[in-house]
């Protein structure tokens, strides 16, 4: 019992990870069908800037406000992801609507050269970020340990999805947004600046890269392939979940995350992503187009 | 004993999410006749269209299909390619012709029968077919653009080229779905001729808007609204009707 | 004679490619090239040959497979588990040792000798992509779908060769093996390398002649077809997915000829072939080279290790990574034809080779 639920909270903070890079990835292929193979590199920039500011907070900062440095480091690592995101999508993605696969391809070149800027700024050693104190140990109940980082991770993406949730329904700008994935012609006809949600929309969907980037620093050391190992998982979990929609992809990241967890206890860890993704690609098979579907009358969709 | 029926629609309905497109719909097509399927926007004509070559699934009823001197075929389940093999063609309402394939290997693609992988790689089109492909071609005035990039055809071309497609396949039935669009008046008349002419070796069923195309072509035309037929018969029948001209023509319909 | 040069254009190309490599070993006898040139250009053969087998697939049919290496790799490792036998004299190796077998496992069994080898190296990719490609075109996954699920297989199956290390010694894979004709280093192996060579071309030979019949047949057509309008092609009565998985199969065995080849070459084989980067990798060769043409393929392998050769020695390490994946970037967004496409809409003379760019625009209208 005890290690089943140790299981299912290992579970849950590696699903919640994946979740965070999947949004993103969901929300961007959503509305402009494209697929950012770049996506990998926005979470590595998210966690080299959780180093940076913690470089600088030990540079500049006295010792007892230095633990301050990760709180701050979780808009900043948004706000950079963010930029560069917006600067990727003016410069690269807007020239590549409706060329899925070569949005794929051109991505990926993208992807090529901020790892090898990574690489000319950092160096190929990974670095390591050393948790703020109020993050180190954990809570015990009933003979489990529920570590305060990935309570700590679990939490953050609980408040990022609100926060998508929020902007997607509640808001303006998220009505203009789904206005223009369900019709883009149209939304344009009603006025709507479709350029300009596109552009925010990317951007948005980078900066919650950033921040998976800040809790993927508090897992491990840093290097330039980091956000590589999170993508293939995250593709998958968006395909799973289907398209375009916030509970698919948010069921897709959970069962990935999840079944990878629990069947590692069975067998070896990589095996055991192999056999999830398996998995997952037989699944498809019965439901190509994911567990949530949006019904179209279109010819080629 | 052949039945005269050449299509039998039985209760077809169609959901999309609640919606139906399609209620209950009943009909027969006959044997070698130019058979219109008109109505305003939303009435569920290409719906039809789709439920019989198989690209949507209908939500209850079924379709058969009775060609010349065989057996009746249920179409409903069928796959896509094996319904074509049967012998009913589509063209789309947007022209959908391979645009990097020259008009020639467009129609060459279309020819009736050797769809297997070992068939293309080491048959070739026969002497007939490539005649067959000729004469086609000279019919629909494309004779002269055999080695032109699909392309780069005009639009009404375009149309032209997909017409051929389906004559040089020589289906039992062919669909042809807004043939007339992008096509000026001349062009639709001959369209509309070659209708005429090419029910002696088929069945045609066409879905189209402009009315002096179906009163030159049309043997029965089928009213649909909202997915419901409203009336069947001659063109003439059809115009006088009050109700259809309160719901289609009555609306200033083209 | 000026039509015969646009017409024959591609063909008279590869000869060039051909006639230059078949006199490298000259140039090598003349003390003109080292030896680590002459294997480093064998390597380039094979690349070529994957390069061809990608563009049928890509190129010509428009399914974009970013798992390529895996095939690459299983062609390879057949290949690699033959030779390692060679030298081992049939008994079982070191890292099974390690790994704690006691015997030679089964599955290495039948690369004890060599024709039941190189119908491993074909009978293997054949089945895995056949039974892959079969389920996946089966269910119409098409597009980046497909794309994403190839990467993701490719992704798993690097896992296991990972994971079962007594089969497959782990991350440092097969090394330390010869070629088929023996050794290939040293002066006094220079025939042996002169052989290896030259079948090498020959082989490479043979599939461009493959690919060129197979595109200018009615074939090639209908792939090009299921690119541009795949529901269209459905509704011309063929069965697309087993088109696709024909061309699927296809490419994949082709892949796994050129990892054997390569193994030859290189004298190791290692999972680091298997993965997703090497696969795109070798698209990006196709895209740069122009895809849709084979020679295209061809000229783009060659040309982008060519320079990868030259420049990524040194400080120029780090340039190179930016140079291709800026060169890779621009390719796709303004120069959808690759070079081949670029010379054929500068230089056109010939009706029939589009400009890549006006279809596209056409497609989009459509």
């Amino acid at each position: 019992m005890e290690q089943f639920i140790t299981t299912l909270f290992n579970g849950l903070s590696l699903s919640s990870i994946i979740l965070l890079t999947s949004l993103g990835l969901a929300v961007t292929f959503g509305l402009m069908r494209v697929i950012n193979m770049a996506h990998g590199e926005f979470v590595m920039i998210g966690a080299y800037m959780t180093y940076v500011v913690q470089q600088i907070f030990v540079k500049f900062f006295p010792e007892s406000v230095r633990d301050i440095y990760y709180i701050v480091s979780i808009p900043a690592a948004f706000g950079v992801a963010f930029l560069f995101g917006s600067l990727l999508e003016r410069f690269v993605i807007s020239r590549l609507y409706g060329r899925e696969i070569d949005s794929l391809l051109a991505t990926w070149g993208i992807s090529l050269i901020l790892q090898q800027a990574a690489r000319s700024i950092f160096g190929t050693q990974g670095v390591n970020v050393t948790a703020p104190s109020f993050l180190k140990g954990g809570i015990e109940i009933g003979g489990c340990t529920f570590s305060y980082n990935r309570i700590f991770i679990f939490v953050m993406v609980l408040l990022c999805l609100l926060m998508v949730w929020v902007i997607m329904y509640k808001s303006n700008f998220g009505k203009q947004m789904r206005a223009v994935m369900q019709n883009r012609p149209m939304a344009q006809c009603m006025g709507i600046n479709s350029r300009r949600v596109d552009n925010i929309t990317f951007a948005l969907g980078s900066g919650l890269a950033g921040i998976a980037g800040c809790s993927v620093a508090l897992l491990g050391s840093i290097d330039s392939t980091v956000g590589q190992s999170y993508i293939v998982n995250s593709f998958m979990a968006v395909v799973l979940g289907g398209v375009g929609k916030l509970a698919g992809t948010v069921l897709g990241s959970t069962i990935i995350g999840s079944a990878s967890i629990f069947t590692e206890n069975y067998t070896s860890s990589t095996i055991a992503k192999a056999i999830v993704l398996l998995i997952v690609i037989v699944f498809l098979q019965k439901r190509p187009q994911g567990l949530f579907v949006i019904k179209s009358r279109n010819l080629d969709e | 004993m052949t039945n005269e029926n050449i299509l039998e629609i039985k209760n077809i309905s169609v959901c999309f999410d609640g919606f139906y497109a399609l209620t209950d719909v009943r009909t027969n097509v006959k044997r070698h006749t130019v058979h219109f399927f008109i109505g305003p926007n939303g009435a569920g004509k290409t719906t039809l269209l789709d439920i019989i070559c198989a690209k949507t699934k209908p939500t209850s009823g079924n379709i058969m299909y009775y060609p010349e001197g065989r057996e009746g075929i249920r179409l409903t389940g069928m796959k896509e390619y094996k319904i074509v093999e049967e012998g009913i063609g589509r063209k789309f309402q947007v022209p959908s012709v391979f645009v990097n394939l020259t008009v020639l290997d467009n129609m060459i693609l279309s020819l009736k029968g050797h769809k297997g992988i070992f068939d293309s790689i080491f048959g070739k089109p026969s002497k007939e077919d490539m005649e067959n492909i000729d004469s086609v071609l000279e019919r629909v005035g494309l004779a002269d653009k055999k080695d032109v990039r699909a392309g780069s055809l005009a639009h009404g071309q375009k149309q032209w080229l997909e017409i051929g497609m389906q004559l040089v396949s020589k289906p039992e039935i062919i669909m042809l779905d807004e043939p007339a669009a992008g096509m000026g008046k001349p062009e639709t008349f001959r369209t509309g001729e070659i209708l005429k002419d090419i029910k002696k070796e088929c069945t045609v069923i066409v879905i189209e808007h402009d009315m002096d195309f179906v009163k030159q072509a049309a043997d029965i035309v089928t009213v649909l609204h909202e997915g419901k037929i409203l009336m069947e018969g001659n063109i003439s029948d059809v115009l006088a009707d009050k109700t259809v001209q309160a719901v289609y023509l009555g609306r200033g319909g083209e | 004679m000026k039509d015969m040069l646009k017409k024959q254009g591609s063909n008279i190309c590869f000869a060039f490619i051909v006639i230059l490599l078949a006199l490298v070993p000259v140039m090598f006898s003349a003390g003109l090239m080292n030896s680590s040139t002459v294997l480093f250009l064998g390597k380039c053969i094979a690349f070529a040959v994957v390069a061809m087998g990608l563009d049928l697939i890509w190129g010509y049919t428009g399914i974009l497979s970013l798992g390529h290496g895996l095939y690459f790799a299983l062609g390879g490792y057949a290949m690699a588990m033959y030779l390692k036998l060679q030298s081992t004299g049939g008994k079982i190796t070191d890292f099974m040792h390690t790994g704690g077998l006691e015997e030679l496992p089964l599955v290495w069994k039948p690369f004890l000798n060599l024709p039941l080898s190189i119908v491993m190296i074909i009978l293997v990719p054949a089945v895995v992509s056949g039974v892959i490609g079969y389920f996946i075109f089966k269910s119409r996954v098409k597009g980046v779908y497909f794309s994403i699920i190839s990467q993701a297989l490719t992704w798993a199956a690097y896992s296991m060769f990972i994971a079962l290390s007594p089969y497959t010694n782990g991350n440092v894979g097969i090394t330390e093996i010869k070629s088929v004709f023996g050794s290939i280093k040293g002066d006094a192996n220079r025939g042996n390398m002169f052989l290896l060579f030259y079948i090498s071309l020959g082989i490479m030979i043979l599939i461009y002649a493959l690919c060129k019949f197979l595109v200018g047949r009615k074939f090639g057509k209908l792939l090009i077809a299921i690119r541009d309008g795949e529901n269209r092609t459905y509704f011309s009565g063929y069965r697309v997915s087993r088109y696709k998985t024909f061309v699927y199969v296809l490419s994949a065995v082709i892949a796994a000829i050129a990892g054997a080849v390569f193994v030859n070459f290189n004298g190791s084989i290692t999972p680091s072939q298997m993965t997703i980067a090497y696969s795109i990798t070798m698209v990006i060769w196709v895209a740069i080279g122009g895809r849709g043409t084979i020679i295209g393929a061809v000229i783009g392998a060659f040309l982008i290790n060519l320079c990868e050769y030259n420049l990524s020695s040194g400080a120029m390490v780090e340039i190179w990574q930016y140079l291709i994946g800026a060169l890779f970037c621009i390719t796709i967004l303004f120069f959808k034809g690759g070079i081949v496409g670029f010379v054929k809409d500068h230089f056109p003379g010939d009706k029939k080779a589009a400009p890549a760019a006006q279809a596209k625009t056409e497609e989009a209208k459509v």
